[in-house]
């Protein structure tokens, strides 16, 4: 798609848009990333299933796992969400953390933040 | 985890914090029009649209759905110059009338974020998906993807890609995808991935009601983007 990089239209926010369920105004303060995946619906369109279709593929390729595996971080990659206390402080988080290398999840797993 | 970016919860401070630190390739979700957010030209979007009844009969779920908890969290979240969002107040035929004649209400537009996103549908970062396609082809779609993101899939693992991708394996991974780990809704993560079908509407829905959403997608998408939202085919 490079050849023709330049001569694209590319979109430009044009508004924000204020609602219960969200503020655009975090997009203009947005730290991309040049392989950043986004997945956009309206909603109930197919998100999760959106989510998970790269997370499977991302079982596949050398070359992406290569990728992935220069960031892997030290710490823990695969949290256990299920029993987990969330309102617990920064650090403190509680439950059952389980470790899996196997799970394709491990890629996007992080641990949930306190609110 | 994927996280929605546009989402008021958590703060949008410790949400980019959080976005900066992940590792991996990053997969995060909007739910915004595309003229509301900053669009990357080096980064990869997938945009998936649905037949809007099946998605009002699915949001109507979700909405049902959510805890006490999740209405005092996401209030708080905001500023006084925003309606707060409640319980539903309707039965659901009430509840699809309304958000059709009123523009998405209690949420927020449908036909202009279709129509956004089509819009630029030709953009070569941008890969436009349909609910339905994946439904009648789900290996076809994955390879649609593979090919998009420039993934070379391992044919030796065809197989655990597509268990992956499976409606039954999401459903068992609920935690893994619902925000906070599906604390926000009764039921919790299994309760945010509910059925996964389609169609529920036709035996509720009067031909009248869903004539009106059909004539209002002609009218707010055009006959080719409605056309493609109808059938996930894109030719006429």
């Amino acid at each position: 798609m490079s050849k023709t990089l330049d001569s694209i239209q590319w979109p430009v926010k044009q508004r924000e848009i204020l609602h219960s369920h969200f503020d655009s105004a975090i997009w203009n303060d947005f730290p991309f990333r040049d392989d950043d995946i986004f997945i956009a619906t309206y909603a109930k369109s197919g998100t999760t299933w959106n989510k998970f279709a790269p997370r499977a593929l991302h079982l596949s390729p050398r070359q992406d796992r290569g990728v992935l595996r220069r960031r892997k971080p030290k710490t823990a990659r695969y949290a256990d969400f299920k029993n987990t206390n969330y309102n617990a402080p920064r650090g403190k988080t509680t439950g059952n953390r389980k470790f899996n290398r196997l799970s394709p999840s491990y890629f996007l797993m992080e641990r949930p933040v306190s609110m | 985890m994927s996280l929605w970016i546009d989402f008021r919860l958590p703060p949008k401070e410790v949400k980019l914090a959080t976005i900066a630190n992940q590792q991996h390739r990053r997969f995060l979700k909007t739910h915004l029009p595309l003229d509301a957010l900053v669009y990357s030209p080096k980064a990869k979007y997938l945009y998936i649209a649905r037949d809007g009844r099946d998605v009002l009969w699915s949001y109507y779920h979700h909405h049902s759905s959510h805890t006490d908890s999740f209405y005092e969290m996401l209030n708080d979240a905001c500023g006084p110059e925003v309606e707060p969002f409640s319980h539903p107040q309707d039965e659901i035929i009430e509840y699809y009338r309304k958000w059709l004649e009123q523009n998405g209400y209690p949420i927020w537009s449908f036909w202009e974020n279709i129509a956004t996103w089509w819009g630029y549908r030709h953009l070569p970062n941008l890969l436009m998906l349909h609910f339905g396609a994946l439904k009648e082809d789900m290996p076809r779609e994955i390879r649609r993807i593979a090919k998009f993101l420039e993934i070379t899939i391992d044919e030796n693992k065809w197989d655990q890609i597509l268990e992956h991708c499976s409606f039954n394996y999401m459903k068992t991974h609920a935690e893994e995808s619902a925000p906070l780990g599906g604390t926000l809704w009764e039921g919790g993560a299994k309760t945010f991935i509910n059925k996964g079908t389609n169609g529920r509407w036709r035996d509720v829905l009067s031909q009248t009601d869903s004539a009106r959403y059909d004539a209002l997608a002609l009218e707010k998408l055009g006959p080719e983007c409605a056309h493609w939202l109808a059938t996930g085919k894109v030719s006429i």
